[in-house]
Protein backbone atom coordinates (compact mmCIF):
# COMPACT_ATOMS: atom_id res chain seq x y z
CA UNK A 1 0.00 0.00 0.00
CA UNK A 2 1.31 3.38 -0.76
CA UNK A 3 0.69 6.61 1.11
CA UNK A 4 -1.85 8.10 -1.54
CA UNK A 5 -2.12 11.28 -3.07
CA UNK A 6 0.74 12.98 -1.25
CA UNK A 7 4.81 13.43 -2.03
CA UNK A 8 6.01 11.31 -4.25
CA UNK A 9 2.71 8.98 -4.90
CA UNK A 10 1.31 12.23 -6.49
CA UNK A 11 0.95 12.45 -10.42
CA UNK A 12 4.04 13.84 -11.53
CA UNK A 13 1.86 17.15 -12.52
CA UNK A 14 1.14 17.84 -8.87
CA UNK A 15 4.48 16.72 -7.41
CA UNK A 16 5.79 20.06 -5.39
CA UNK A 17 9.20 19.59 -7.26
CA UNK A 18 7.53 20.12 -11.14
CA UNK A 19 8.07 23.99 -11.24
CA UNK A 20 5.23 26.06 -10.56
CA UNK A 21 6.86 29.53 -11.97
CA UNK A 22 4.48 31.69 -13.48
CA UNK A 23 5.91 33.67 -16.36
CA UNK A 24 6.61 36.11 -16.36
CA UNK A 25 7.65 35.66 -12.38
CA UNK A 26 5.09 37.33 -10.65
CA UNK A 27 5.08 37.90 -6.75
CA UNK A 28 2.38 37.01 -4.41
CA UNK A 29 -0.20 40.18 -4.32
CA UNK A 30 0.34 39.80 -0.32
CA UNK A 31 -0.78 43.44 0.81
CA UNK A 32 -2.13 45.21 -2.44
CA UNK A 33 -6.08 44.48 -1.38
CA UNK A 34 -5.25 44.74 2.43
CA UNK A 35 -7.90 46.59 4.10
CA UNK A 36 -7.03 48.86 7.12
CA UNK A 37 -6.71 46.70 10.47
CA UNK A 38 -9.73 47.19 12.88
CA UNK A 39 -9.18 46.94 16.60
CA UNK A 40 -11.05 46.89 19.69
CA UNK A 41 -10.74 50.38 22.12
CA UNK A 42 -12.56 48.63 24.77
CA UNK A 43 -10.54 48.21 28.37
CA UNK A 44 -7.47 50.14 27.83
CA UNK A 45 -4.87 48.80 30.73
CA UNK A 46 -4.68 50.67 33.73
CA UNK A 47 -3.56 50.36 37.41
CA UNK A 48 -0.41 47.87 38.20
CA UNK A 49 -2.40 45.00 36.11
CA UNK A 50 -2.01 47.94 33.11
CA UNK A 51 1.46 48.49 33.71
CA UNK A 52 2.09 44.45 34.04
CA UNK A 53 0.22 43.74 30.66
CA UNK A 54 1.88 47.08 28.74
CA UNK A 55 5.37 45.38 29.74
CA UNK A 56 4.03 41.84 28.22
CA UNK A 57 3.31 43.38 25.22
CA UNK A 58 6.86 45.03 24.48
CA UNK A 59 7.87 40.62 24.89
CA UNK A 60 7.39 38.50 21.78
CA UNK A 61 4.74 35.95 21.72
CA UNK A 62 7.20 32.99 21.13
CA UNK A 63 9.06 33.76 24.62
CA UNK A 64 7.05 32.34 27.85
CA UNK A 65 7.51 35.84 29.84
CA UNK A 66 4.78 37.48 27.54
CA UNK A 67 2.26 34.93 28.26
CA UNK A 68 3.11 34.92 32.51
CA UNK A 69 3.12 38.21 32.84
CA UNK A 70 0.03 38.56 30.97
CA UNK A 71 -1.71 35.34 33.56
CA UNK A 72 0.19 37.66 36.54
CA UNK A 73 -1.37 40.70 35.05
CA UNK A 74 -4.96 38.88 34.96
CA UNK A 75 -4.68 37.88 38.97
CA UNK A 76 -3.63 41.47 39.69
CA UNK A 77 -6.42 43.29 37.95
CA UNK A 78 -8.98 40.68 39.40
CA UNK A 79 -7.61 42.01 42.70
CA UNK A 80 -7.45 45.47 41.97
CA UNK A 81 -11.42 45.15 41.19
CA UNK A 82 -12.41 43.50 44.60
CA UNK A 83 -10.51 46.33 46.01
CA UNK A 84 -12.03 49.07 44.45
CA UNK A 85 -15.44 47.83 44.88
CA UNK A 86 -14.59 46.95 48.74
CA UNK A 87 -13.56 50.65 48.98
CA UNK A 88 -17.16 51.56 47.10
CA UNK A 89 -19.39 49.40 49.66
CA UNK A 90 -16.65 50.53 52.55
CA UNK A 91 -17.21 54.65 51.39
CA UNK A 92 -21.20 54.53 51.55
CA UNK A 93 -21.24 54.23 55.44
CA UNK A 94 -18.18 56.04 56.30
CA UNK A 95 -19.74 59.17 54.69
CA UNK A 96 -22.81 58.51 56.53
CA UNK A 97 -20.70 57.95 59.56
CA UNK A 98 -19.06 61.39 58.58
CA UNK A 99 -22.42 63.41 58.04
CA UNK A 100 -23.46 62.16 61.32
CA UNK A 101 -20.46 63.31 62.82
CA UNK A 102 -21.26 66.96 61.77
CA UNK A 103 -24.71 67.00 62.07
CA UNK A 104 -24.38 65.90 66.01
CA UNK A 105 -21.79 68.69 66.11
CA UNK B 1 -27.30 47.73 27.08
CA UNK B 2 -27.18 44.56 29.39
CA UNK B 3 -24.38 42.26 29.11
CA UNK B 4 -22.67 38.90 30.50
CA UNK B 5 -19.30 40.56 32.06
CA UNK B 6 -16.73 39.13 33.35
CA UNK B 7 -15.70 39.76 36.82
CA UNK B 8 -12.35 37.31 37.60
CA UNK B 9 -12.36 33.03 37.54
CA UNK B 10 -15.35 31.45 38.26
CA UNK B 11 -17.27 34.61 37.77
CA UNK B 12 -19.74 36.46 35.44
CA UNK B 13 -22.75 38.61 35.88
CA UNK B 14 -25.03 40.22 34.14
CA UNK B 15 -24.72 44.25 34.22
CA UNK B 16 -25.34 47.94 32.27
CA UNK B 17 -23.08 48.26 29.87
CA UNK B 18 -22.30 51.25 27.48
CA UNK B 19 -24.06 50.61 23.80
CA UNK B 20 -21.38 49.15 21.38
CA UNK B 21 -20.97 52.17 18.58
CA UNK B 22 -19.09 52.07 15.06
CA UNK B 23 -15.50 52.62 15.23
CA UNK B 24 -14.22 51.69 11.53
CA UNK B 25 -16.39 52.71 8.35
CA UNK B 26 -16.94 48.90 7.85
CA UNK B 27 -18.73 47.90 11.05
CA UNK B 28 -22.10 46.88 11.79
CA UNK B 29 -23.93 46.69 15.04
CA UNK B 30 -26.43 44.04 15.55
CA UNK B 31 -29.61 43.60 18.25
CA UNK B 32 -28.21 40.00 19.45
CA UNK B 33 -31.09 37.64 19.05
CA UNK B 34 -29.17 34.05 19.84
CA UNK B 35 -26.00 33.88 22.14
CA UNK B 36 -24.63 30.19 23.19
CA UNK B 37 -22.52 29.13 25.58
CA UNK B 38 -18.96 27.57 23.93
CA UNK B 39 -17.41 24.67 25.50
CA UNK B 40 -14.23 27.72 25.29
CA UNK B 41 -16.02 30.25 27.00
CA UNK B 42 -15.25 28.06 30.40
CA UNK B 43 -11.17 28.29 29.87
CA UNK B 44 -11.90 32.18 29.76
CA UNK B 45 -14.37 31.52 32.75
CA UNK B 46 -11.66 29.23 34.50
CA UNK B 47 -9.33 32.44 34.14
CA UNK B 48 -6.81 30.01 31.66
CA UNK B 49 -6.63 32.71 28.99
CA UNK B 50 -3.96 35.36 29.21
CA UNK B 51 -5.07 38.61 29.42
CA UNK B 52 -8.84 38.10 30.10
CA UNK B 53 -9.83 41.66 31.11
CA UNK B 54 -12.20 42.04 34.13
CA UNK B 55 -15.44 44.35 32.18
CA UNK B 56 -15.22 42.14 28.73
CA UNK B 57 -18.01 39.99 27.83
CA UNK B 58 -17.57 36.45 25.87
CA UNK B 59 -19.61 34.77 23.59
CA UNK B 60 -18.56 34.16 19.68
CA UNK B 61 -21.50 32.17 18.82
CA UNK B 62 -24.28 34.49 17.81
CA UNK B 63 -27.33 35.23 15.79
CA UNK B 64 -29.02 39.05 15.39
CA UNK B 65 -30.36 41.57 13.37
CA UNK B 66 -28.63 44.56 12.01
CA UNK B 67 -29.17 47.68 13.89
CA UNK B 68 -26.47 50.04 12.04
CA UNK B 69 -24.42 49.88 9.39
CA UNK B 70 -20.80 51.97 8.97
CA UNK B 71 -20.58 54.24 5.83
CA UNK B 72 -18.57 51.35 4.31
CA UNK B 73 -20.67 48.71 4.53
CA UNK B 74 -22.30 47.28 0.97
CA UNK B 75 -23.75 44.06 1.81
CA UNK B 76 -26.00 44.62 4.66
CA UNK B 77 -28.51 46.79 5.74
CA UNK B 78 -30.76 47.69 8.65
CA UNK B 79 -33.40 44.97 9.23
CA UNK B 80 -31.07 41.95 8.02
CA UNK B 81 -31.01 38.57 9.80
CA UNK B 82 -27.38 37.27 10.31
CA UNK B 83 -25.45 34.31 12.04
CA UNK B 84 -21.83 35.62 12.54
CA UNK B 85 -18.63 33.66 12.26
CA UNK B 86 -16.41 33.87 15.22
CA UNK B 87 -13.30 34.95 13.34
CA UNK B 88 -13.11 38.48 12.37
CA UNK B 89 -11.70 38.41 9.34
CA UNK B 90 -10.78 41.46 6.41
CA UNK B 91 -10.97 39.07 3.69
CA UNK B 92 -8.66 40.30 1.99
CA UNK B 93 -4.80 39.61 3.40
CA UNK B 94 -2.33 36.92 2.56
CA UNK B 95 -4.38 34.59 4.97
CA UNK B 96 -8.08 35.74 4.55
CA UNK B 97 -7.30 34.70 0.62
CA UNK B 98 -6.02 31.26 1.34
CA UNK B 99 -9.09 31.02 3.02
CA UNK B 100 -7.36 31.14 6.78
CA UNK B 101 -9.33 33.48 8.32
CA UNK B 102 -8.79 32.16 11.44
CA UNK B 103 -5.16 33.76 10.82
CA UNK B 104 -6.37 36.82 9.90
CA UNK B 105 -3.75 39.58 9.96
CA UNK B 106 -5.84 42.64 10.06
CA UNK B 107 -8.03 42.19 13.22
CA UNK B 108 -5.60 41.42 16.30
CA UNK B 109 -2.94 44.33 16.74
CA UNK B 110 -1.99 42.22 19.83
CA UNK B 111 -0.58 39.02 18.53
CA UNK B 112 0.84 37.33 15.58
CA UNK B 113 -0.37 34.01 16.92
CA UNK B 114 -4.01 34.47 15.81
CA UNK B 115 -6.10 36.22 14.56
CA UNK B 116 -9.73 38.24 16.03
CA UNK B 117 -12.37 36.64 17.84
CA UNK B 118 -15.38 37.86 18.90
CA UNK B 119 -15.51 37.96 22.97
CA UNK B 120 -12.27 36.42 23.41
CA UNK B 121 -9.91 38.00 25.50
CA UNK B 122 -7.12 41.03 24.52
CA UNK B 123 -5.48 37.62 23.39
CA UNK B 124 -7.27 37.69 20.36
CA UNK B 125 -8.54 41.04 20.16
CA UNK B 126 -9.65 42.50 22.71
CA UNK B 127 -13.32 42.59 21.00
CA UNK B 128 -16.67 42.12 23.14
CA UNK B 129 -18.69 39.43 22.13
CA UNK B 130 -22.37 38.77 21.89
CA UNK B 131 -23.91 37.69 24.81
CA UNK B 132 -25.37 40.92 25.21
CA UNK B 133 -28.19 42.56 23.71
CA UNK B 134 -26.25 44.26 21.01
CA UNK B 135 -22.51 43.71 19.60
CA UNK B 136 -20.17 45.43 17.36
CA UNK B 137 -19.12 43.55 14.15
CA UNK B 138 -15.89 44.45 12.38
CA UNK B 139 -15.33 44.14 9.05
CA UNK B 140 -19.13 43.70 8.53
CA UNK B 141 -19.34 42.98 4.23
CA UNK B 142 -16.86 39.80 5.35
CA UNK B 143 -18.22 37.32 8.17
CA UNK B 144 -21.31 37.45 8.70
CA UNK B 145 -24.33 35.38 6.71
CA UNK B 146 -27.55 36.35 6.13
CA UNK B 147 -30.06 33.74 7.50
CA UNK B 148 -32.73 32.50 4.78
CA UNK B 149 -36.11 33.68 5.57
CA UNK B 150 -37.48 29.98 5.59
CA UNK B 151 -35.02 29.38 8.42
CA UNK B 152 -35.01 30.24 12.44
CA UNK B 153 -32.20 31.89 13.83
CA UNK B 154 -31.47 28.53 15.88
CA UNK B 155 -31.19 26.56 13.30
CA UNK B 156 -27.90 28.09 11.61
CA UNK B 157 -27.17 29.18 15.03
CA UNK B 158 -24.27 26.87 15.26
CA UNK B 159 -22.56 28.06 11.83
CA UNK B 160 -20.97 30.54 13.60
CA UNK B 161 -18.60 28.42 15.47
CA UNK B 162 -19.04 24.90 16.64
CA UNK B 163 -20.94 22.78 13.13
CA UNK B 164 -17.46 24.26 11.09
CA UNK B 165 -15.18 23.53 14.07
CA UNK B 166 -16.13 20.00 14.40
CA UNK B 167 -16.38 19.47 10.66
CA UNK B 168 -13.27 21.23 9.88
CA UNK B 169 -11.49 18.58 13.00
CA UNK B 170 -13.06 15.55 10.98
CA UNK B 171 -11.89 17.15 7.23
CA UNK B 172 -8.27 17.72 8.76
CA UNK B 173 -8.59 13.46 9.61
CA UNK B 174 -8.22 13.39 5.73
CA UNK B 175 -11.13 10.55 5.82
CA UNK B 176 -11.29 9.48 2.52
CA UNK B 177 -13.87 6.17 2.93
CA UNK B 178 -14.31 3.31 5.65
CA UNK B 179 -11.84 5.06 8.39
CA UNK B 180 -11.97 4.35 11.63
CA UNK B 181 -12.27 7.53 13.28
CA UNK B 182 -11.76 8.17 17.20
CA UNK B 183 -13.42 11.32 18.55
CA UNK B 184 -12.10 12.25 22.52
CA UNK B 185 -14.66 14.46 23.69
CA UNK B 186 -18.71 14.21 23.77
CA UNK B 187 -19.54 17.73 24.03
CA UNK B 188 -21.28 19.98 20.81
CA UNK B 189 -17.99 19.53 19.12
CA UNK B 190 -17.46 15.76 19.68
CA UNK B 191 -20.64 15.43 18.30
CA UNK B 192 -20.55 17.52 15.36
CA UNK B 193 -17.20 15.94 14.36
CA UNK B 194 -18.53 12.56 15.13
CA UNK B 195 -21.57 13.98 12.24
CA UNK B 196 -19.08 15.10 9.88
CA UNK B 197 -17.02 11.94 10.17
CA UNK B 198 -20.15 10.12 8.70
CA UNK B 199 -20.79 12.40 6.06
CA UNK B 200 -16.71 12.90 4.90
CA UNK B 201 -17.46 8.33 4.08
CA UNK B 202 -15.57 6.83 7.86
CA UNK B 203 -16.34 3.14 8.36
CA UNK B 204 -16.49 3.15 12.12
CA UNK B 205 -17.12 6.22 14.50
CA UNK B 206 -15.83 5.83 18.53
CA UNK B 207 -16.74 8.82 21.01
CA UNK B 208 -14.93 8.62 24.05
CA UNK B 209 -15.87 10.61 27.16
CA UNK B 210 -16.32 10.17 30.93
CA UNK B 211 -19.69 11.67 30.80
CA UNK B 212 -22.49 8.73 30.75
CA UNK B 213 -25.50 11.50 29.91
CA UNK B 214 -23.29 13.00 26.87
CA UNK B 215 -22.35 9.56 26.03
CA UNK B 216 -26.34 8.40 25.76
CA UNK B 217 -26.92 11.33 23.95
CA UNK B 218 -24.04 10.94 21.05
CA UNK B 219 -24.99 7.88 20.63
CA UNK B 220 -28.64 8.70 20.32
CA UNK B 221 -27.47 12.05 17.88
CA UNK B 222 -24.58 10.84 16.08
CA UNK B 223 -24.96 6.64 15.97
CA UNK B 224 -21.76 6.19 17.29
CA UNK B 225 -20.31 3.79 19.23
CA UNK B 226 -19.34 5.21 22.93
CA UNK B 227 -16.40 4.16 25.45
CA UNK B 228 -16.25 6.04 28.66
CA UNK B 229 -12.58 5.81 29.88
CA UNK B 230 -13.30 5.86 33.47
CA UNK B 231 -14.64 2.68 32.85
CA UNK B 232 -11.68 1.02 31.21
CA UNK B 233 -7.91 0.43 32.69
CA UNK B 234 -5.89 1.85 29.96
CA UNK B 235 -7.80 4.18 27.54
CA UNK B 236 -5.09 3.61 24.87
CA UNK B 237 -4.73 0.15 24.64
CA UNK B 238 -8.96 -0.26 25.11
CA UNK B 239 -8.87 1.33 21.92
CA UNK B 240 -6.08 0.18 20.73
CA UNK B 241 -7.66 -3.21 21.06
CA UNK B 242 -10.91 -2.68 19.96
CA UNK B 243 -9.80 -1.36 16.65
CA UNK B 244 -8.30 -4.69 15.30
CA UNK B 245 -4.97 -3.80 17.20
CA UNK B 246 -3.66 -1.64 15.23
CA UNK B 247 -5.30 1.63 16.41
CA UNK B 248 -7.79 3.65 14.92
CA UNK B 249 -7.14 5.21 11.57
CA UNK B 250 -7.92 9.19 12.83
CA UNK B 251 -8.07 10.41 16.37
CA UNK B 252 -9.61 13.71 16.78
CA UNK B 253 -9.17 15.71 20.10
CA UNK B 254 -12.13 17.79 20.59
CA UNK B 255 -11.73 18.34 24.37
CA UNK B 256 -8.28 20.95 24.66
CA UNK B 257 -7.14 22.57 27.68
CA UNK B 258 -9.09 21.47 30.42
CA UNK B 259 -9.30 17.15 29.96
CA UNK B 260 -10.10 14.87 32.78
CA UNK B 261 -7.96 11.78 32.87
CA UNK B 262 -4.47 12.99 33.70
CA UNK B 263 -3.52 13.73 37.58
CA UNK B 264 -0.11 14.33 36.58
CA UNK B 265 -1.11 16.69 33.42
CA UNK B 266 -4.20 18.70 35.62
CA UNK B 267 -1.53 19.76 38.50
CA UNK B 268 1.30 20.83 36.29
CA UNK B 269 -1.37 21.95 33.67
CA UNK B 270 -4.19 23.71 35.54
CA UNK B 271 -3.06 23.87 39.58
CA UNK B 272 0.48 24.82 38.86
CA UNK B 273 0.34 26.62 35.57
CA UNK B 274 3.40 24.54 34.25
CA UNK B 275 1.97 24.04 30.77
CA UNK B 276 -1.19 25.29 29.05
CA UNK B 277 -4.00 23.29 30.70
CA UNK B 278 -3.70 19.46 30.47
CA UNK B 279 -2.58 18.18 27.22
CA UNK B 280 -4.03 14.86 28.38
CA UNK B 281 -5.97 14.23 24.80
CA UNK B 282 -3.47 14.97 22.34
CA UNK B 283 -0.73 12.24 24.41
CA UNK B 284 -4.00 9.93 23.83
CA UNK B 285 -4.56 10.85 20.22
CA UNK B 286 -0.78 10.31 19.48
CA UNK B 287 -0.87 7.07 21.68
CA UNK B 288 -3.69 5.36 19.87
CA UNK B 289 -3.60 6.14 16.43
CA UNK B 290 -2.00 3.51 13.90
CA UNK B 291 1.52 4.35 12.58
CA UNK B 292 1.01 6.85 9.78
CA UNK B 293 -2.46 7.67 11.04
CA UNK B 294 -3.58 11.48 11.59
CA UNK B 295 -4.52 13.40 14.41
CA UNK B 296 -6.56 16.25 14.38
CA UNK B 297 -6.59 18.95 17.23
CA UNK B 298 -9.40 21.22 17.45
CA UNK B 299 -9.35 21.26 21.42
CA UNK B 300 -8.53 24.98 22.52
CA UNK B 301 -4.67 25.27 24.34
CA UNK B 302 -3.17 28.36 25.58
CA UNK B 303 0.50 29.30 25.18
CA UNK B 304 3.27 28.84 25.71
CA UNK B 305 3.53 25.29 25.60
CA UNK B 306 2.19 21.92 26.71
CA UNK B 307 3.70 18.03 27.82
CA UNK B 308 2.99 16.09 23.96
CA UNK B 309 4.76 13.10 23.61
CA UNK B 310 5.96 14.46 20.13
CA UNK B 311 8.75 11.49 19.82
CA UNK B 312 6.30 9.04 19.62
CA UNK B 313 4.60 11.06 16.87
CA UNK B 314 7.18 11.35 14.93
CA UNK B 315 8.57 7.52 14.96
CA UNK B 316 4.81 6.66 13.95
CA UNK B 317 4.78 9.07 11.28
CA UNK B 318 2.02 10.82 12.37
CA UNK B 319 0.35 13.69 10.81
CA UNK B 320 -0.50 16.19 13.50
CA UNK B 321 -3.13 19.05 11.72
CA UNK B 322 -4.82 21.89 13.90
CA UNK B 323 -5.95 24.81 13.64
CA UNK B 324 -8.74 27.16 14.98
CA UNK B 325 -11.76 27.15 12.32
CA UNK B 326 -11.79 29.38 9.50
CA UNK B 327 -15.47 29.43 9.95
CA UNK B 328 -16.59 31.22 6.63
CA UNK B 329 -15.38 28.88 4.46
CA UNK B 330 -17.25 26.02 5.40
CA UNK B 331 -20.79 27.78 6.15
CA UNK B 332 -22.56 27.71 3.01
CA UNK B 333 -21.70 23.89 2.64
CA UNK B 334 -23.11 23.09 6.21
CA UNK B 335 -25.66 25.56 4.98
CA UNK B 336 -26.26 22.91 2.37
CA UNK B 337 -26.74 20.16 5.07
CA UNK B 338 -28.79 21.92 7.37
CA UNK B 339 -31.21 22.46 4.62
CA UNK B 340 -31.20 19.04 3.39
CA UNK B 341 -31.50 17.30 6.69
CA UNK B 342 -28.29 15.47 6.91
CA UNK B 343 -27.40 17.34 9.80
CA UNK B 344 -30.09 19.09 12.74
CA UNK B 345 -27.46 21.35 14.30
CA UNK B 346 -30.22 22.86 16.27
CA UNK B 347 -31.07 19.13 18.10
CA UNK B 348 -27.99 19.37 20.68
CA UNK B 349 -29.62 22.72 22.58
CA UNK B 350 -30.75 21.21 25.66
CA UNK B 351 -31.29 24.38 27.54
CA UNK B 352 -32.44 27.67 26.91
CA UNK B 353 -32.09 30.77 29.26
CA UNK B 354 -33.05 34.64 29.41
CA UNK B 355 -29.62 36.79 29.19
CA UNK B 356 -30.46 37.76 33.13
CA UNK B 357 -29.69 34.07 33.93
CA UNK B 358 -26.64 34.01 32.47
CA UNK B 359 -24.77 32.92 35.32
CA UNK B 360 -26.84 29.90 36.47
CA UNK B 361 -26.40 29.21 32.66
CA UNK B 362 -22.71 29.01 32.66
CA UNK B 363 -22.86 26.80 36.19
CA UNK B 364 -24.99 24.14 34.41
CA UNK B 365 -22.76 24.03 31.64
CA UNK B 366 -19.50 24.17 33.18
CA UNK B 367 -20.74 21.68 35.49
CA UNK B 368 -22.16 19.64 33.25
CA UNK B 369 -25.85 19.44 35.67
CA UNK B 370 -28.60 18.87 34.74
CA UNK B 371 -27.65 16.81 31.11
CA UNK B 372 -26.82 20.15 29.70
CA UNK B 373 -25.14 19.81 26.23
CA UNK B 374 -25.57 23.15 24.81
CA UNK B 375 -26.80 26.39 26.55
CA UNK B 376 -28.28 29.32 24.67
CA UNK B 377 -29.13 32.67 25.80
CA UNK B 378 -32.08 34.80 24.72
CA UNK B 379 -30.79 38.49 25.05
CA UNK B 380 -34.15 39.94 24.01
CA UNK B 381 -36.18 37.89 26.50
Amino acid sequence: MTLQERGVDLPPERRPGVPMEKTPPRPLAHGEHSLPPVSSSLLPPRGMSGILRRKAYRVPGHRPAHWMMLLLADRIEVMEFKLRRLLRWLLLPAAALFLLRVVRR
Amino acid sequence: MRAVVYRGPYDVEVAKKKDPAIEHPADAILQVTRAAICGSDLHLLHGLVPDTRVGSTFGHEFTGIVEEVGPAVRALKKGDRVVVPFNIACGACFYCSRNLTACCENSNPNSDVVGGCFGYSHTTGGYDGGQAQYVRVPYADVGPMKIPDDMEDEQVLFLSDILPTGYQAAEMGEIKGGEVVVVFGAGPVGLFTAKSAWLLGAGRVIVVDHVEYRLDFARRYAGVETVNFKKVDDIVMYLKEICGGRGPDVCVDAVGMEAEGSTPHRLLGLKLKMEAGAATVIGWCIDTVRKGGNVSIIGVYGPPWNFVPVGTAMNKGLTLRMNQCNVKRYMPHLLKHIREGRIDAKAIITHRFPLRQAKEAYRIFSDKRDGCVKCVLLPQA
